[in-house]
């Protein structure tokens, strides 16, 4: 078949460059989005939804609102002044001045407890929603 | 891809940027399809190993170490996924045992006759058959050597074999190519 028989050097030099051109296949159509999409189908899209505490909450909150209403409207006027002129009575004898304080103080360690649930339960995310 | 480019982008892939893995992937599809394609031999197959390696690198992207190349990273996902569906490749990497063989350099060719182009693209084609039909754990080792241009280092990380036998691997590869080339010649 050849001219003349190759020489060892010659003979791999052929091999290295049928190695070195060994053609690439081109990659299969819209690979790309085919990755893609079976990445996506792995994020699970988020979903509104209610948690049983949610619900206890929801009913105890409609339940304090509703008995309100019922017991502003079940009250005779009588007793309602009555119930006024007790509570300003205990007013009275309250230290108004530490109030407000109070109110303050209580706010701190509101937001505290809930900077703290916060940092406790808001740090385990799934890797994929993001 | 500029390597600071391809850092950029693993940095944002990490941190959960789609649009940047996207790239990634369309930049190094053709690489691992091919790869993927040289240990199956089946374009169905591979075309699965290589979806399932990106998805399985999108996974396992948070534990991606920035000191290592995301390519070699990359194709270690595909040759393991490669191994996993077809044991007889990881048997055939693992039976091929350390010989001492020569570094080979190739020499430069100093045939300029014409009518050797025409001889020259003879032999090649018909080599191109040849290492179409190498045993899948060859194909494996060329392709990381001449088609992904990874040292015989990075092939050992890869494909987490002694350096000695990937050596061992590429040459026997070459002396099979080298003894068919012969035949082609004796006719």
């Amino acid at each position: 078949m050849s001219t003349r028989p190759l020489t060892e050097a010659e003979a791999l030099a052929a091999v290295d460059d049928a190695l070195r051109t060994y053609p690439l296949a081109p990659a299969p159509a819209a690979f790309t989005p085919k990755v893609m999409s079976r990445i996506r189908a792995l994020t699970p899209t988020p979903r509104f939804s209610l948690a049983w505490i949610d619900y206890a909450i929801s009913l105890f909150a409609a339940g304090m609102a509703g008995l309100l209403i019922l017991l502003r409207q079940s009250i005779p006027p009588q007793t309602a002044m009555q119930a006024q002129l007790q509570i300003m009575y205990l007013f009275m004898r309250f230290n108004v001045a530490l109030l407000w304080p109070a109110l303050l103080v209580g706010g701190l360690v509101a937001v505290a407890v809930l900077l703290m649930a916060v940092a406790l339960f808001g740090r385990s995310r799934p890797a994929l929603v993001r | 891809m500029e390597q600071t480019h391809e850092a950029e982008l693993v940095r944002r892939a990490q941190a959960g940027d789609a649009e940047a893995f996207g790239a990634l992937v369309t930049e190094h599809q053709r690489f691992v399809y091919n790869l993927a394609l040289r240990a199956t031999s089946d374009a169905h197959e591979a075309e699965d190993v290589a979806q399932e390696a990106f998805v399985r690198a999108w996974l396992a992207l948070p534990n991606f170490r920035r000191q290592a190349q995301f390519r070699t990273w990359l194709y270690r996902i595909v040759t393991n996924l490669c191994c996993n569906r077809l044991p007889r490749l990881r048997r055939d990497l693992s039976a091929l045992s350390e010989e001492e063989v020569d570094e080979y350099s190739a020499p430069v060719d100093e045939r300029t006759n014409p009518a050797y182009d025409v001889e020259a693209s003879e032999q090649r084609a018909f080599l191109h058959q040849r290492i179409a039909a190498l045993p899948e754990s060859y194909r494996l080792l060329v392709s990381l050597r001449y088609q992904d241009e990874l040292s015989y280092e990075e092939i050992a990380d890869v494909l987490g074999l002694p350096l000695g036998t990937v050596k061992t691997g590429l040459f026997r590869a070459r002396a099979q190519l080298r003894e068919a080339l012969r035949e082609f010649e004796t006719g």
